[in-house]
């Protein structure tokens, strides 16, 4: 089956794949380190002759480098949040549609209520509570990521349920774990693909606010959110130090979306 | 080699008794009784059809006796085999009472997993309650295919489902119901969803099987052509209650309950008895269902008698029919 890859989705994803594996492989090749500082240029604007392309921090750290690693972060972060939620939503999601009653109802309230708490609110107590390490930011925004993934799952098993392959499944003696399993769950993979997909940039700008505030990854570990709290800072003096992460979490994050928009369009093409 | 009705036998060696079956649908405030006190007993290895039109109950009748009502629905009432109650609470007993039921469903397009290949779907269904082997199963998978005359079994066992016919993919469909070596299979208008020349092969796969396994079957259908062709032994159902059995020959050419008539009659034949007055139009009229006390068929019925509003008719033996009407027809030649 061959089909037609739009411009933008073949821009996008090879946008994407350059600047992830950039940020991966480029800092070992790097004549600085994400922390090394360079007492002769602390706070230069980017140039070539300095050796600093995006500039320096206040540090004197070069700001090409720890940008990169905070893409690093940022991304490993958003992706696996993403799927912790995909894991714990299409849990949820299928056992409460496929059993309905009071299952359902139980697992569906507990949903309702948090998504009516307010999850920045949440989250920071999570953060707060767990410990400020990369691991709890991971939890506490996986925590919140499954809420509408778990929706969507039920209301595409609620539909699968009634079909009549399921009765057959059922009429064969299949149990209903293994039903779940292989009968159910591959075919809502459509939709969970596209969910997670925009879920991963919302993720993103989640853990990038968390750590703008504070509440995230922790000096002198780097992520686009805390590099961007420096820039900040800084902003009126020296402005490429917002701009540089700045720019790279808003292009992450436009790619990421508009990925996830072709891919919806291309599994349900009425939405378009 | 024969069914009767009426649960006036008691657990007797009887392959499939069903007692007393009721099942309803939907909210207590907006219920449909979808099946209403539904009996009748099967023997082993005979063939019975449960005619009527659509909405009589036939399909929830056929899917409460494979334990497969909706989780919704209540369902009252006993379904026996070879005298142990399918819905025991005792699991294993329910397991294996359940494993001697097959079930094949109206539309083949929707009733194999879209998603696995068909050999994936039978393996799993040989390996649900036998102890297989991967290979042991794939070889067994490849004979149940062979033995519903499904062609180059090794290459089918690799496609999916959106790969085969129609015919074929119902043919895939016995198969699994096979599986379990089960002694009733349930036919729910097996060839409903298909065209005349492939649901006639299936009637012929169907004697087959049924001849060589010793299956018992029970048919779903509309089609009086596939009754007169498959089964001995035909049960009518109306609003959800049997109103008329018997041996097919006999219910066929001399309906006794005014709704076989007017079913018999609204099926054009050339070869069968013609019948006077078909009341087509009065089929489309009214829905079934009156509530439940009176006659569902009275609003329809050219023969009904005030009695008919207020008391439930019963099924009451005549030799070997029964029928459930107050004024039944032509009782003077069957008596």
């Amino acid at each position: 089956m061959r089909v037609a890859v739009p411009l933008s989705v073949r821009v996008c994803a090879t946008v994407l794949v350059v600047v992830a594996s950039a940020s991966v492989v480029l800092p070992y090749f790097s004549h600085w380190q994400a922390a090394t500082l360079d007492w002769d240029h602390v706070a230069v604007s980017p140039s070539w002759s300095a050796g600093h392309v995006f500039g320096t921090d206040r540090l004197g750290r070069d700001l090409f480098v720890r940008t990169l690693a905070g893409v690093r972060v940022s991304l490993a972060i958003g992706l696996l949040a993403t799927l912790v939620s995909v894991v714990i939503g299409v849990t949820v999601g299928a056992v409460a549609g496929f059993l309905g009653g009071r299952t359902d109802a139980l697992l569906m309230r507990l949903v309702d209520v948090l998504y009516s708490l307010p999850y920045i609110f949440f989250v920071i107590l999570l953060t707060v509570s767990l410990g400020r390490s990369p691991l709890a930011l991971l939890l506490a925004i996986a925590a919140v990521g499954w809420l509408t993934m778990a929706r969507v799952v039920r209301a595409q098993t609620q539909a699968l349920r009634q079909r009549e392959f399921v009765t057959a499944a059922r009429a064969i003696g299949v149990s209903t774990p293994a039903i779940l399993w292989r009968h159910i769950v591959p075919n809502v993979a459509g939709p969970v693909v596209v969910y997670a997909t925009l879920t991963v940039p919302s993720l993103i700008l989640l853990e990038s606010f968390l750590s703008f505030l504070g509440l995230g990854v922790q000096e002198p570990a780097a992520s686009l959110g805390n590099l961007m709290a420096q820039g900040a800072a800084e902003m009126e003096a020296a402005p490429w130090m917002l701009l540089v992460p700045g720019s790279f979490l808003v292009g992450i994050v436009l790619v990421i979306g508009i990925l996830g928009d072709a891919l919806r369009d291309w599994v349900d093409p009425r939405a378009r | 080699m024969r069914c009767v009705t009426g649960s006036t036998r008691v657990r007797g060696d009887a392959l499939l008794q069903v007692e007393a079956l009721s099942v309803a649908l939907g909210p207590p405030a907006s219920v449909v009784h979808a099946v209403r006190g539904v009996s009748f007993t099967c023997e082993a290895a005979s063939r019975l059809a449960i005619v009527g039109e659509s909405g009589a109950g036939k399909s929830q009748l056929a899917l409460a006796i494979a334990g497969l009502s909706p989780t919704t629905a209540q369902v009252s009432g006993r379904v026996l085999l070879q005298g142990q109650d399918i819905a025991s609470i005792n699991a294993s007993i329910r397991r294996e009472a359940r494993a001697r039921i097959g079930m094949v469903f109206q539309d083949p397009q929707s009733a194999l997993t879209p998603h696995l290949r068909i050999g994936t779907q039978l393996i799993e269904a040989l390996r649900v309650d036998q102890r297989l082997t991967r290979s042991e199963a794939r070889r067994k998978a490849e004979q149940l295919l062979l033995e519903v005359q499904i062609p180059d079994a090794a290459v089918r066992m690799r496609q999916f489902p959106y790969e085969l016919s129609g015919g074929l993919k119902q043919r895939v469909l016995i198969a699994i119901a096979l599986s379990r070596q089960p002694q009733l299979l349930l036919l729910d208008e097996p060839t409903t969803a298909l065209d005349v020349t492939i649901g006639g092969s299936l009637i012929q796969l169907f004697e087959h099987l049924s001849d060589t396994r010793d299956l018992a079957l029970v048919l779903i259908t509309h089609d009086l052509k596939v009754v007169r062709r498959l089964c001995t032994q035909t049960a009518v159902m109306f609003g959800g209650m049997l109103v008329e059995q018997g041996p097919t020959q006999q219910l066929l050419d001399a309906p006794l309950h005014p709704y076989t008539h007017a079913l018999v009659a609204a099926t054009l034949s050339l070869d069968g008895p013609v019948l006077a007055e078909p009341d087509v139009l009065a089929l489309d009229r009214h829905a079934p269902g009156l509530g439940l006390v009176g006659c569902s068929y009275r609003a329809r019925c050219p023969r009904a008698l005030s009695v008919c509003a207020h008391k439930t008719p019963a099924l009451i033996s005549m030799g070997e029919r029964s029928v459930a009407c107050h004024a039944p027809m032509r009782v003077e030649q069957v008596s």
